[in-house]
């Protein structure tokens, strides 16, 4: 049963796992296993959403560039060239040195610029697709192309997508855990896996179960995702008879 | 044909689809003598394909395979089936070699057909460069190509599909095998090329002493240029024995069914196929596979897989009624 | 209803030329490959002309120019009278529905991710009641004598001439008036290429279509054809009725595609 992760108890400093405190206390007496729950809950709003922007919006340009081709292909690819120009952690360090770190900053931000990655595979998935007979014979039936582009070629690249999608999850929890370490991420009260993490680094050796619950839980949930994924793609490959070689 | 290069005793396949044991084809035994051309016929999905990838074991890893298959030949015998894994990868290449259906897929886009020819070659020519050149040559010269040296500097994209299906010949027997095994080589090539593929094939059995596994579901090119017949139907052997026999006196219906088709081609009618599976897929548990296309099928057949039957000339066939 | 295969002139290829760029792989040397040169030749209402050629001879680029897939360098394709490379869009959508192609490759034909049933409604006239939708994709797949169970079925679940059938049936639906066979029998089996000749024969009479036959298969051309006309590299060396061509061949190639093809 989960307690209050912000309730201080100065009894109960730095204790470790016990009955009470499945994963110990930290250095306020707070109880560990409520704050890395509640941590996972910062950490996995902040890699869904990052996630569901970075795919809607690559997605939809990748789309759009593969299949109609000629000038809206080349100006958005160079509009992805020129946004991949921007190291999207130095622009967030950037912006958060303008204003104070916040987790709307960094939800905001990474959201904006993680999507050009899914729109360079997307475009070479349509590209691909785009030549399949089966997209040949929709097109030959007279379909619109928005008909075809919905129904013949957008679940035939949803496998890559949702790779992607996954491993982009794990990745963004790991960048908001980086920059929560070094605090330019959550802040104090609140508490994501990084901040916790940072906490624990300050005494090591003594309360190491602070380390290795909060550290763990970045790890089990980064591997959870990318095998959530893979067995998405299992399932969808299966219902259609695509066999992995 | 006295000696056996390859030797096939009750051999089965089942790969697991959608959680379901599916058997792919059982109990195929056959001989394949020395400077022999076998064709292995019948109606596509029939499992003929994976029959020649089992040979290789080229099969997915939870594919289930039981039987023996025996190779000769000068070198030490192999069971093909239960021999360790790295025992096989002497085996590809160096003593069975494998021609594929569509060439332009068997091949490596980015590598000119010379470089692919020298990694097939044998180690020992391998080894010095320009030996190795020199063999490639003479191997493109072999099947029948007039500028060699064009080739062997040609990307698979630059060439058609008549001359790639040459290549590929050339990749497979690159290693000095005994055996060729040749799965539907010629089905995606024209009358011309299939032609000269044919004549390839008899030059290899004439030149060489090379024993050839050939797959094809064309019956009139198997009964003129093969020796011996395998007829299988959905993963079962029907009959087998001498081409020529079998064309004159077919004892499965399976096998007078496909000769009649052949035949009914060239009537005034036009053709004729065999009339389609008139039982539900359920109800085929247990007896003949063919029961439900056979125009003389009887209640036993349904219920009752017949037994295999053969004579002294390595003649066989698996019908409870055979035709006389 | 029997069709008259009258003198109207369906579909009329003149001076048809097709050119490929090939460039190596990093695009420095450019060489430009004929695959059509100069081809002229038309096919009448309700006959059905084959094009025989070896792989690569360009007879499928002649398909795609006509499906409006590979624009041609120059030459028109006139269908009804009219030039299909001049349609816009709307015109064009309505072409690609009378003419109507059936690949070799069923597997590839057909959207992995759909089941039977979605692709032949896509196949449909899009303003139809549904019972009439129902009606008639019934009527066409028994046209192609296809079970209803195959309805709910994703292609990887059919067999190889099940596939090619659920093609077919698409082609009909579009209420086409011709259909392309780009390869679409020769490498089946024997049993099946009886099945789909027999199938394509009631078909034609049927809906009354016009076929265009390209195989390198003399023995299905010699069933199904009217007319044949020969291709090699690119180019149409001899045309003309099935008999003729087949008894009294006048070009040499013809006269070697046909001994190569007797066992």
């Amino acid at each position: 049963m989960p307690q209050d992760p912000y309730a201080q108890n100065l009894e109960e400093i730095s204790q470790p796992p016990s009955l009470a405190h499945p994963f110990g206390t930290d250095f306020f007496g707070r109880d560990l296993f409520s704050r890395i729950l509640y941590g996972g809950r910062l950490s996995l709003t902040i890699g869904i959403v990052v996630t569901f922007f970075a795919v809607v919006i690559g997605t939809i340009i990748g789309m759009v560039s593969g299949y109609f081709g000629g000038w809206p292909d080349a100006a958005l690819m160079r509009f992805v060239d020129v946004m991949l120009g921007f190291p999207r952690l130095f622009i967030l360090l950037t912006v958060i040195g303008f204003t104070r770190p916040s987790f709307g900053l960094m939800l905001a931000v990474l959201s904006l610029f993680s999507w050009m990655e899914v729109a360079r595979i997307v475009r070479a998935e349509v590209l691909t697709v785009r030549e399949r007979l089966y997209v040949k014979s929709a097109v030959a039936l007279g379909l619109s192309r928005r008909r075809v582009l919905f129904r013949y070629i957008f679940p035939n690249i949803l496998s890559p997508i949702i790779v992607s999608a996954t491993l982009m999850v794990g990745s963004v929890i790991v960048i908001e855990s980086g920059l929560s370490f070094i605090g330019m991420g959550v802040q104090p009260p609140d508490a994501s896996w990084g901040t916790i993490l940072n906490q624990g680094f300050q005494d090591l050796a003594g309360a190491w179960w602070i380390t290795l619950f909060s550290g763990l839980a970045i790890v089990v949930t980064v591997i959870g995702f990318n095998l959530v994924g893979d067995g998405l793609r299992n399932i969808l490959d299966s219902k259609t008879g695509v066999r992995e070689s | 044909m006295d000696r056996l290069a390859l030797d096939v005793r009750n051999l089965s396949l089942s790969i697991q689809t959608e959680g379901v044991d599916k058997s792919i084809f059982e109990d195929v035994s056959f001989c394949l003598g020395d400077s022999s051309l076998l064709a292995v016929v019948g109606e596509s999905g029939g499992g003929k394909s994976l029959l020649c990838k089992s040979l290789l074991r080229l099969i997915p890893g939870d594919a289930r395979l039981s039987g023996s298959a025996v190779i000769s030949g000068l070198q030490t015998p192999v069971d093909l089936i239960s021999c360790p894994d790295f025992e096989m990868e002497s085996v590809r290449g160096r003593r069975i070699g494998m021609v594929f259906q569509e060439p332009a897929a068997s091949m490596n886009p980015v590598m000119t057909c010379g470089e692919q020819i020298c990694d097939a070659l044998p180690k020992t020519i391998r080894i010095d460069r320009r030996s190795a050149r020199r063999r490639t040559t003479e191997l493109l010269e072999f099947v029948g190509f007039k500028e060699p040296s064009r080739i062997a500097r040609s990307y698979p994209h630059e060439l058609s599909g008549g001359m790639l299906q040459k290549v590929a010949t050339v990749l497979a027997i690159a290693g000095e095998p005994s055996i060729l095994i040749a799965d539907e080589p010629s089905t995606a090539l024209d009358a011309v090329n299939r032609f000269e593929l044919m004549e390839l094939f008899q030059r290899l059995r004439n030149e060489f002493g090379m024993s050839i596994l050939w797959v094809t579901h064309e019956l009139r090119s198997a009964l003129t240029y093969a020796d011996e017949l395998l007829v299988m139907y959905a993963g079962n052997v029907m009959e087998s024995g001498s081409a020529a026999e079998i064309a004159e006196h077919p004892k499965h219906p399976y096998t007078k069914a496909l000769l009649d088709v052949e035949k009914s081609f060239r009537e005034p009618d036009g053709p004729r196929p065999i009339p389609e599976e008139t039982l539900p897929v359920k109800k085929r548990d247990g007896g003949c596979v063919f029961a439900g296309r056979c125009e003389f099928a009887k209640p036993i057949c349904r219920n009752e897989m017949p037994k295999w039957e053969s004579d002294q000339r390595r003649r066989g066939w698996r019908c409870h009624f055979p035709l006389k | 209803m029997v069709i008259n295969p009258g003198r109207q002139i369906l579909l009329e290829v003149k001076n048809l030329t097709v050119r490929y760029r090939q460039r190596n792989g990093f695009g420095w040397r450019e060489k430009t490959v004929d695959a059509l040169n100069d081809v002229s030749f038309f096919i009448h209402r309700g006959e059905t002309l084959a094009l025989v050629g070896e792989t690569g001879s360009g007879k499928s680029t002649i398909a795609m120019s006509i499906l409006h897939f590979v624009s041609p360098d120059s030459g028109e394709i006139l269908y009804s009278g009219e030039d299909v490379w001049k349609f816009k869009r709307a015109e064009l959508r309505a072409y690609h529905r009378k003419i109507q192609p059936v690949f070799q490759n069923a597997d590839e034909s057909l959207n992995p991710r759909l089941k039977v049933r979605s692709m032949l409604v896509d196949a449909l006239v899009p303003a139809l009641s549904t019972e009439e939708k129902n009606r008639r994709i019934r009527e066409y797949l028994s046209a192609v004598q296809l079970d209803e169970d195959v309805l709910d079925c994703f292609p990887h679940q059919l067999s190889g001439g099940q596939k090619q059938r659920v093609c077919i049936a698409r082609a009909l639906a579009t209420e086409s008036e011709m259909l392309i066979l780009d390869e679409a029998i020769s490498s089946q089996d024997l049993s099946l290429q009886a099945h789909l000749l027999k199938l394509l024969s009631e078909l034609k009479k049927k809906f009354s279509l016009t076929y265009l036959y390209i195989s390198h298969d003399l023995e299905t051309v010699r069933v199904i054809a009217d007319r044949v006309g020969i291709i090699k590299d690119g180019r149409l060396i001899e045309i003309g009725e099935k008999d003729e061509i087949f008894n009294s061949p006048e070009e040499p190639y013809t006269q070697l595609l046909l001994e190569r093809s007797r066992f």
